[in-house]
């Protein structure tokens, strides 16, 4: 299938305060491989952080969200950190009804600072 | 006299036979918003239409055995309705509890169902604010 504008993109950028994975598209089952592949890679990288910026995700079901999971208790083997930082409306209003921005060991939701 | 009953409300419906591709969900999702826009939902509401077609659609893919996904879609004066259906070889099935989560929140109703190798679901949202 050709890409289109909500096709999935991820870039990843070193800074001081951790790999900072920025995605920008629609996460779902079909994209959220895509995603679990580059958190797997940080995984492999360094002991900072890995935060995730969620700003431009225009759509998340529950596939991408079992994905950071498992991602997130990956990365917390390691000794490593998973972060959630800012994030779309759609986003926050999916982790609120999973309730995922509360209870969960596997990742961090950060303040957003938006 | 009895009273009269309002004429039944028309019923519009459709029907998609998908592979289990999940690039297809955005296909499901563009059409469940679409005919859900059509109605007198508003924005909120047929992106929850959007949220919960893909939850259903995307858990039975997972469950084919390779089969195609029969989606359903209908809309009368009560509600919209999006059902699903396919072929499994799971014994088990259970749908994730993320997924059950978000359905519980985003849809008015909605339930699965198994018949020996068949594996299916609904999901409904009614047009009233109420929900």
């Amino acid at each position: 299938m050709p890409d289109s504008p909500d096709a999935l993109d991820i870039t990843i950028e070193d800074t001081e305060v951790g790999h900072v994975v920025r995605v920008r598209g629609e996460l779902d089952l079909a994209t959220a491989p895509q995603l679990a592949a580059v958190l797997a890679d940080a995984a492999g990288q360094s002991t900072l952080p890995v935060v995730l910026d969620l700003s431009e995700v225009t759509f998340i079901d529950s596939s991408a969200l079992r994905t950071l999971v498992l991602a997130g208790r990956e990365l917390s083997d390691g000794g490593r950190k998973l972060q959630i930082g800012a994030r779309s409306e759609r986003v926050a209003k999916v982790l609120e009804i999973t309730q995922l921005d509360q209870y969960t060991e596997a990742f961090q939701v950060l303040s957003d600072p938006a | 006299m009895s009273p009269r009953t309002a004429p039944s409300p028309t019923t519009t419906s459709f029907e998609l036979v998908l592979p289990p591709d999940p690039e297809l969900l955005r296909v499901v999702r563009l059409v469940a918003s679409g005919l859900a826009s059509l109605t007198a939902l508003d924005l909120d509401a047929v992106e929850e239409v959007r949220v919960a077609a893909d939850e259903l659609i995307a858990t039975l893919m997972k469950a084919s055995d390779g089969a195609p996904v029969r989606a359903s879609f209908a809309v009368n004066g009560d509600g919209l309705t999006i059902s699903g259906t396919t072929r499994t070889a799971v014994t088990d099935f259970l749908p994730d509890p993320l997924t059950e989560r978000i359905l519980q929140e985003v849809a008015s109703s909605h339930e699965w169902s198994t018949d020996g190798d068949e594996v299916s679901g609904q999901i409904g949202h009614a047009l009233s604010p109420s929900g």
